[in-house]
């Protein structure tokens, strides 16, 4: 997993506070199955857009970054006129590492990023538009 | 009607979430002038804050969808008015209490309940009203189509936005 220097943690949680409205649009075929790119309304009824970003099986670590969308946006992306990539430039990042993630206790760490931050192997394409 | 425990879970937290919303308004009056803890300051703050919120983020901070809560907003001649704050404010003894009609706040705001969008709106709102007069926050919250005393409906405020077009569209999505 890359190194988060830049980023701070803002936020860190014990409780799973549960974002029930999951809509998985697309899963990575095999065993080890991960949330590739997402969108969902979190506990407050904001707007999620996001994807997965690396994983460490050892330690039982994943990786997500998300971004909050207007609604504006969220139409957009929608009808795949606004590709992933473009929505994520020039705005916050929020990164999510889950520890423990197997356990009854899973522990969330949020960072705020921007893109630049992020490794470019970890970018998503260009032309990474929503699909159903 | 009986609720499921969902739907009891649900109507809890989102009184929560009004309370501590009306918290956090009278929080950010506490070291103002005291003509803002009156009714009509603190009303104005809510439904601007609600207003301010849909604009940008496309929901209100209460949440309110027509048939689910009955927090809704009247249309006054002084403009919007949310009974809410009437039923809060005389209802719960716990966390309000009024002196010298100027609304007291008897416990801290817990932001847990809000999201960091509900507070930046919530401060824009505050700010507008620093920055304009009584009749301009009157003209801007009345709405000419409903007749007074009736309710505004939630369609009706999502309608009034100026990028209605959009945020019809895009609660109509899903």
């Amino acid at each position: 997993m890359f190194s988060i220097e830049n980023g701070k943690l803002i936020n860190y949680e014990k409780r799973f506070t549960g974002n029930k409205k999951y809509q998985i649009l697309k899963y990575e075929d095999g065993f080890d199955k991960y949330l590739e790119l997402f969108t969902y309304l979190n506990v407050y009824n904001n707007r999620i857009v996001g994807s997965f970003l690396e994983k460490n099986s050892k330690l039982h670590e994943e990786r997500y970054m998300f971004i909050f969308v207007t609604p504006r946006e969220y139409l957009f992306f929608k009808k795949q006129e606004l590709s992933y990539l473009t929505l994520l430039k020039n705005r916050e990042i929020y990164i999510q590492d889950v520890h423990d993630m197997y356990t009854r206790t899973p522990q969330f760490y949020y960072y705020k990023l921007t893109l630049e931050d992020i490794p470019k192997n970890l970018w998503p394409e260009e032309n990474s538009y929503y699909t159903e | 009607m009986d609720l499921t425990s969902e739907e009891k879970y649900r109507k809890e937290r989102r009184y929560t979430k009004l309370v501590n919303h009306l918290r956090l308004v009278l929080e950010h009056f506490q070291h103002k002038e005291l003509k803002y803890r009156g009714i009509f300051y603190v009303n104005k703050a809510l439904y601007f804050s609600d207003i301010f919120h849909m604009e940008k983020w496309g929901r209100l901070i209460c949440d309110a969808r027509t048939a689910e809560i009955s927090w809704d907003y009247y249309n006054l001649k002084s403009g919007a008015f949310s009974n809410r704050l009437s039923y809060m404010v005389t209802g719960d003894i716990e966390n309000f209490k009024i002196v010298n009609r100027r609304i007291v706040n008897l416990r801290a705001c817990n932001k847990k309940h809000l999201s960091g969008s509900d507070e930046k709106a919530v401060i824009e709102a505050i700010k507008y009203l620093e920055n304009s007069t009584i009749k301009e926050i009157v003209q801007a919250s009345y709405y000419h189509d409903i007749p007074i005393g009736q309710k505004i409906d939630y369609w009706d405020i999502v309608e009034a936005m100026p990028n209605a077009s959009d945020l019809i569209e895009y609660l109509n999505y899903d």
